[in-house]
């Protein structure tokens, strides 16, 4: 069985490089998992989050909201339940490369699939930086989908 | 300059950027710099404790964020914003205008970081059930959060520095910048909607029942201690609103400080086991970045530096009075949006006081409200301009809704030009009418 990570942000390219992973591998005995990975904020909001986390979460609970990001990794998960796969949900918080790479030393991965988040042209083909971070450094075999197509 | 002005203009500049660039805590920084005056002996301790740090602006700081730290504990901001929506009916093109005055009604009491903490998270709540776009809403509450902040002594921390250590009341500031703040404001919602309403609704179903059974009660985690929070801030503001009169008619030591200060250890000792939560949730960071930024620019002001900046300033527009107040307006606004304001209001409440002792210049009066209306609503034009854009920005990108520079731009500066325009033009009225 291959172990399959796919990474989300809740943008159209994940939700776009998420699709097509799936349909490449649809004949595949594939474990998924979806990450997301919920940027590093500002220290001062940081600060104020903390003062007031309580009300914060009480505030997302009464919304049914189940925060920290969770509902990006949760409608990633949902969609690919929709296309035939069970997944995991993972959320991480912190510099999106850094926690990619160690969910997938951490995970043993197989596969990370994750969108190319930057503009570039077939000519003049692009990465993002987080796309290139991971490339450079992960272990494992890396699939980058190419936006701009829509699901 | 003398060498000794040098040097605290040199630690000033250092300070002032550190904090800028938010490399490093700017509590960290501001108390540096304060101890790096302390060490080269520009000021003594005792001098910088005693004569330079504004002790009645921290007292009231400390009174109003105890006030707030109680609402907030209690639940009352989340049913603030879940009430005002019931009574709106869920319209998001009602949100979009009323949730703004909200929040700027509310800043004009409390100070506009907590305020826009809790409203943007209920926003982007409110938007996700509703299939709105929360970025415009949220942009246009921290705006008329910063407007509705200039229009009371207690609404933004740059106000409480210049109020207090000039010498003017909460009532002042009402009768003088209130008008014009309420008028700005409304002229920045109308830019607001405009911007936004066409692009608002983001398409798909609605689940109108799951809101209909949303009960903005449910959001009261304590009603005891709201009801206490509540009680303490309309007794803060009813003492705010009478202190003047109680102290030079009735001969009642009953300062601006005191005014929050009262009513806050009254619930303190009321509040009962939730006495240690509440505390808990008292800034004592930014306290202490006031503390060491009061004996930096006190450094400024021993050495002359000061004094050098406000005779330059008084020789270039003298006889100009709407020249420099509609300068100190613009200046206050533009240097808001890009550096700290509190740094630079203190710094601005010491040149304007020595500005006003000269020959040919405005009243003391207008040039506080020129800078208190500039360094307030300045700061809405980035994302760094003020602490509640900063807290905003970030909840929103947290919740994977980044904003970026050049859309918080596009949709915060039309906003804030309509603002400063007519806060300008109100100035250019008082000077004209000689009211301030």
């Amino acid at each position: 069985m291959t172990r399959v990570l796919f990474c989300v942000d809740g943008s159209d390219g994940a939700g776009w490089a998420l699709a097509r992973g799936v349909a490449w591998l649809k004949n595949a005995d594939i474990q998924a998992a979806v990450l997301h990975v919920i940027p590093e904020v500002d220290e001062r909001f940081r600060h104020y989050e903390r003062l007031h986390e309580r009300e914060l979460r009480e505030i997302e609970h009464l919304f049914g909201d189940e925060g920290h990001g969770l509902e990006v990794a949760v409608q990633a998960r949902e969609r690919l339940k929709k296309l035939g796969f069970e997944a995991e949900r993972k959320v991480r918080e912190g510099d999106p490369a850094a926690e990619i790479l160690a969910e997938i030393r951490e995970g043993k991965y197989d596969l990370v699939i994750l969108a190319s988040d930057a503009a570039g042209s077939a000519e003049k083909p692009r990465l993002g930086g987080v796309a290139d971070e991971v490339v450079r450094s992960a272990p494992i075999s890396v699939l980058v989908v190419r936006g701009g197509g829509s699901e | 300059m003398s060498v000794s002005g040098v040097v605290a203009v040199s630690i000033f500049l250092v300070t002032y950027v550190a904090i800028g660039m938010e490399k490093i805590n700017r509590t960290i920084v501001s108390m540096s710099g304060a101890i790096a005056l302390l060490i080269v002996g520009i000021l003594s301790l005792k001098e910088a404790v005693t004569t330079y740090v504004h002790w009645e602006t921290v007292g009231l700081l400390f009174g109003m964020f105890t006030i707030i730290a109680v609402l907030s504990e209690a639940g009352f901001f989340a049913w603030m914003a879940l009430w005002v929506a019931k009574m709106l009916d869920y319209n998001p093109y009602r949100i979009l205008v009323v949730f703004p005055l909200v929040t700027g009604f509310l800043s004009a009491f409390m100070d506009s970081i907590t305020v826009m903490l809790f409203f943007a998270t209920l926003t982007y709540e409110l938007s996700r059930l509703l299939k709105f776009d929360a970025i415009p809403v949220v942009v246009s509450e921290v705006c008329l959060a910063n407007v509705g902040g200039a229009s009371t002594l207690v609404g933004d921390p740059p106000n409480v520095i210049l109020g207090l250590m000039l010498g003017f009341s909460f009532n002042d500031f009402v009768i003088h910048n209130g008008p014009t703040a309420v008028i700005a404001a409304l002229g920045a919602i109308g830019v607001a909607y405009l911007q936004c309403h066409k692009r608002l609704l983001l398409g798909g179903a609605v689940d109108r029942q799951a809101l209909l059974a949303m009960d903005p009660a449910k959001a009261i985690k304590d009603a005891r201690l709201f009801k206490l929070g509540l009680g303490a801030f309309a007794v803060a503001i009813f003492f705010l609103v009478i202190h003047a009169w109680a102290e030079h008619t009735l001969h009642i030591p009953l300062t601006a400080p005191l005014a929050p200060l009262i009513p806050a250890f009254f619930i303190l000792i009321l509040g009962g086991h939730k006495t240690e939560d509440i505390l808990r949730k008292i800034d004592y960071d930014v306290l202490l970045f006031f503390i060491g930024l009061f004996v930096v620019v006190g450094g400024l002001e021993k050495t002359g530096a000061i004094k050098a900046l406000a005779d330059f300033i008084a020789n270039v527009f003298r006889h100009q009075d709407l020249a420099l107040v509609s300068t100190l307006m613009w200046f206050s606004a533009v240097s808001s949006a890009i550096v700290d304001n509190v740094p630079f209001a203190l710094s601005m409440a010491y040149v304007i006081r020595d500005i006003a002792g000269q020959v040919g210049v405005p009243a003391l009066a207008i040039m506080v409200w020129a800078v208190s209306l500039g360094t307030d609503i300045g700061g809405n034009g980035t994302p760094i301009g003020a602490s509640a854009n900063v807290v905003a920005y970030a909840s929103m990108e947290k919740k994977g809704h980044r904003i970026g520079w050049p859309r918080w731009m596009l949709l915060a500066i039309p906003q804030t030009m309509a603002a400063l325009i007519i806060c300008n033009l109100g100035l250019a009225l008082k000077l004209w009418l000689k009211f301030f």
